[in-house]
C-alpha cells in the first residue's frame, strides 16, 4: 500500500482539540469572576477534567500518528467525503452569503438567487430548471410558512425601508 | 387504579366519528410539522389552540394531543431520511435510523419507528389509564438532587460511543456541556454571553441541533449524487412492503419494547425530564443489554425500537403529570395545560376528580390515537421516503432552506439562522476529525439540565447537599443504578475478552 500519511489530519486534529481548550479556558475565565460560586458549580470541575484529558488527546493523536506512519495504513476518518472540496467550500460561501443577503433582501428575493446558485454549484447542469424551481419552491416555503403557519419570514431592511 | 364504571362513561362520551376524524386530522398535522426541522408538534398545538376555544372539552383535547402524539413521531421521518432530528427528542433515532438509510433500509427503518412509536405510545396509554395517580404522586417524590443524577445517568451515555474513541467523546461531551450552560443564570448572572443578549436564554437548542446533524450532513451530502449509497434513483423493493416488514420486525423485540416503554412511561412523568432524555436513556439501556452492542449506531434495529418507544411512551407519563398534578414536563404539556384553563377548567389534583368521564375519555383517545398512527404514519413515511431518491444537487438546496428558515421561525430572529451555519462548520469539522457529534450533542441537552439541578439541589441542602444525595433513598438508588450502568459494559466487554482467550 502506498504510504498515505501526511500532517493534514494530525494538525487538523490538535486544531480541533485545542480550540476547544481555548474556547473551555475563556468561558472559565469569563466565569471566574462572578459573584455568586454557585453560578459555576459545574462549569468549574467540566473545565478541570477537559484540562487534563487535553494532554492525553494529543499523546493519542501522536500516537496514532506515528503508528500510521509505521504501518504505512491510509489514514482514517480523511477520506474523500470529509476532504474540503471545491464544491463543499463554495456551498459554504454560498450559505454564507444568502444569509447576509436575507437580513437586508428579504427571503423571497434572496431566495430566488440562492437556489439556482446553489443547483448550479452542486452541479445541475441544465440553467432553466433551477430558476423555475427556485420561484416554486420559494413560493411554497412562503405560502406555507406566512400564509398557512402565520410566521413571518424577514423582508429584509432594506425592502422594509422601500416599504 | 381504574375506575370501570367511569372509564365505560368516558369511552361512551368518546365514541363518536367527528371524534375519529379530528384524530386523523391531528396526526397528520402534528407528524408534517414534527417532521419539519425546526418545526414542532408544540408549534402545532398552539396554533391549534385558539381553534379549540369553541369547542367542548372532549374533542377539543382530542384534538390537541393528537397533534402532539404525531408529533412526536413525525421529527423520527426526517431523522431516519436526512440526519435531521426534527425535534430533539429524535436525536438517539439518527444514531441507528439514519445509518440504515444510508445502507437503503429507510423504508424498513421508517416502519420500525412506527411500528415503535405506536407500541411506545400504547405502552404509555395503558399505563396513564392504569395507574395515572400513584405514578404522578410518585413522580412528585423526585427532587432536584434526583433530577441531577438523572441527568448525569442521561450522560453516561457517552461512555458508550464508539466512534473516536472514550476520551474523545467524553472531550466532546464536556465541550458540550459547556456550551449548555452559556446563557443567564437562575441567579441572575451572565455566562458566556459576552453582551449578546440573544444568547440570554442560552444557545438555542433547535439551531444547535440543525446545524450539528443536518447542515452538517448536508456539507458530506454534497459531493455524494444521492443519500443513500446503495440506491441510485431506484428502489429496489416496494417502499410500502419495506415499511410494512419493518413494522412486523418490531415485535421480535418484545421486551425491548417493554423495557423502553416503561422508561418512558417512568421519564416522561418527571416534570422536565421529557422525551428527549426518555429515548437517550431508553436506547442506551437497549445498548446495555444488547447481545449485539457493535451493531449500535450503525443501523441497530434495536436501538432504533429502544429510542422510538420510550419517545412516544413518554407521553403517558407527562400527560399523568399534567392530568393530575397540573404540573406541565414541556412546551408542549405546558401548551395543553393552557387548553385546560381556557376550557375553565383548574389544573391540579382536583382536576380528575371533578372532570374524571371526560378525563378517562380523553385517555382513551390515546389509545385510538396510538393504533390510528400505524396508518396516518405509514401513509406520511411513504411520502416522504420519495425525498431520498431526489438528487443532492436538488435535495440540499431545499434542505438547508428548511432549516435555515425553519431555525428562524421559531424565535423570529436571523441570528438563530446564522448559529444553523455556525454548527453546522463546527459540526462538519468534529466529524472529520472523528469526534462524535452525538456526544457533543448530550452534553448540550443534558448539561443544562445538570447544572440547574445541581444549582437547586446546593440552595435546597447547603452544605449538606453531598449528604443529600446519599440520603435520599430515591437518589441513592439512582446512584448505584448509575454506577452499575456504567460498570457493566465495560466489565461485560472484559469478560467477553478472557471467555475468547480462553477458547
Amino acid at each position: 500500500m502506498q504510504k498515505t500519511f501526511s500532517n493534514g489530519p494530525f494538525i487538523h486534529r490538535i486544531i480541533v482539540a485545542t480550540s476547544i481548550l481555548i474556547l473551555a479556558v475563556i468561558y472559565f475565565f469569563d466565569v471566574k469572576d462572578l459573584k455568586n460560586p454557585h453560578d459555576r458549580l459545574l462549569i468549574s470541575p467540566v473545565f478541570w477534567i477537559m484540562v487534563i484529558l487535553y494532554p492525553i488527546i494529543i499523546w493519542q493523536e501522536i500516537r496514532e500518528a506515528k503508528k500510521t506512519i509505521h504501518d504505512s495504513e491510509e489514514v482514517e476518518g480523511d477520506g474523500d467525503s470529509y476532504r474540503l472540496t471545491k464544491k463543499v467550500g463554495f456551498f459554504m460561501i454560498s450559505v454564507m452569503i444568502y444569509l447576509i443577503l436575507l437580513n437586508y433582501i428579504g427571503f423571497i428575493i434572496s431566495t430566488i438567487l440562492f437556489l439556482p446558485a446553489l443547483m448550479w454549484i452542486l452541479g445541475t447542469k441544465s440553467r432553466l430548471f433551477p430558476i423555475i424551481f427556485s420561484i416554486i419552491a420559494t413560493g411554497l416555503l412562503y405560502l406555507f410558512f406566512d400564509i398557512l403557519l402565520g410566521i413571518p419570514l424577514p423582508i429584509g431592511i432594506l425592502i422594509e425601508g422601500v416599504l | 387504579m381504574i375506575d370501570w364504571n367511569t372509564l365505560l362513561e368516558g369511552i361512551s362520551l368518546f365514541m363518536s366519528w367527528s371524534n375519529f376524524l379530528l384524530i386523523i386530522v391531528g396526526l397528520a398535522f402534528g407528524v408534517t410539522l414534527g417532521a419539519i426541522p425546526g418545526l414542532t408538534g408544540s408549534l402545532g398545538i398552539a396554533l391549534m389552540l385558539p381553534l379549540t376555544f369553541t369547542m367542548d372539552p372532549l374533542p377539543a383535547f382530542v384534538f390537541l394531543i393528537s397533534i402532539y402524539t404525531g408529533g412526536l413521531f413525525g421529527g423520527a421521518i426526517t431523522a431516519i431520511l436526512i440526519n435531521t432530528p426534527g425535534s430533539p427528542a429524535a436525536v438517539a433515532t439518527t444514531l441507528d435510523g439514519y445509518a440504515m438509510t444510508k445502507r437503503g433500509l429507510s423504508g424498513k427503518a421508517l416502519g420500525l419507528a412506527i411500528g415503535a412509536s405506536s407500541t411506545g405510545g400504547l405502552i404509555g396509554a395503558i399505563v396513564l389509564l392504569i395507574i395515572i395517580q400513584p405514578l404522578a404522586s410518585f413522580a412528585l417524590k423526585f427532587g432536584p438532587t434526583e433530577m441531577f443524577i438523572i441527568a448525569v445517568f442521561g450522560l453516561t451515555i457517552i461512555s458508550s460511543i464508539q466512534e473516536g474513541g472514550f476520551i474523545k467523546s467524553i472531550y466532546g461531551g464536556l465541550f458540550g456541556i459547556l456550551l449548555g450552560t452559556v446563557g443567564m443564570t437562575s441567579t441572575g448572572a451572565m455566562r458566556g454571553t459576552f453582551g449578546n443578549v440573544q444568547l440570554l436564554d442560552g444557545i438555542p437548542m433547535i439551531p444547535a441541533l440543525i446545524g450539528l446533524f443536518a447542515v452538517s450532513e448536508l456539507f458530506v451530502l454534497a459531493d455524494k449524487k444521492y443519500v443513500s449509497n446503495k440506491q441510485e434513483g431506484v428502489i429496489e423493493q416496494s417502499y410500502s412492503s419495506q415499511i410494512l416488514s419493518g413494522i412486523k420486525r418490531v415485535y421480535k423485540y418484545p421486551f425491548n419494547l417493554l423495557r423502553s416503554g416503561s422508561i418512558g412511561v417512568f421519564i416522561g412523568a418527571l416534570p422536565a425530564a421529557g422525551s428527549t432524555i426518555a429515548s437517550l436513556v431508553s436506547y442506551n439501556e437497549a445498548k446495555r443489554f444488547s447481545k449485539k452492542k457493535a451493531e449500535f449506531g450503525k443501523g441497530s434495529e434495536e436501538g432504533l425500537v429502544a429510542a422510538e418507544s420510550a419517545n412516544n411512551a413518554s407521553e403517558g407519563g407527562a400527560l399523568a403529570t399534567m392530568l393530575v398534578l397540573g404540573i406541565p414536563g414541556s412546551a408542549s404539556t405546558a401548551m395543553l395545560l393552557g387548553a385546560i384553563i381556557m376550557q375553565g377548567w383548574v389544573p391540579g389534583p382536583r382536576l380528575f376528580i371533578d372532570n374524571s368521564e371526560v378525563l378517562y375519555g380523553i385517555i382513551f383517545s390515546v389509545v385510538i390515537q396510538v393504533i390510528l398512527l400505524l396508518v396516518v404514519g405509514a401513509i406520511i413515511a411513504m411520502l416522504a421516503g420519495k425525498i431520498i431518491n431526489i438528487p443532492n444537487n436538488i435535495l440540499v438546496p431545499i434542505i438547508i432552506t428548511f432549516a435555515l428558515i425553519g431555525s428562524f421561525a421559531v424565535r423570529n430572529m436571523i441570528f438563530d439562522a446564522f448559529l444553523v451555519f455556525i454548527f453546522g462548520l463546527i459540526g462538519w469539522y468534529l466529524r472529520k476529525n472523528k469526534y462524535p457529534i452525538i456526544a457533543v450533542v448530550l452534553g448540550l441537552i443534558l448539561g443544562p439540565i445538570a447544572d440547574k439541578e445541581l444549582l437547586r439541589s446546593v440552595q435546597l441542602h447547603g452544605e449538606n447537599t453531598m449528604l443529600a444525595f446519599i440520603e435520599r433513598p430515591v437518589s441513592l438508588i439512582l446512584i448505584i443504578i448509575t454506577i452499575i450502568g456504567v460498570l457493566t459494559p465495560i466489565l461485560m466487554e472484559r469478560y467477553g475478552k478472557k471467555k475468547q482467550q480462553t477458547n
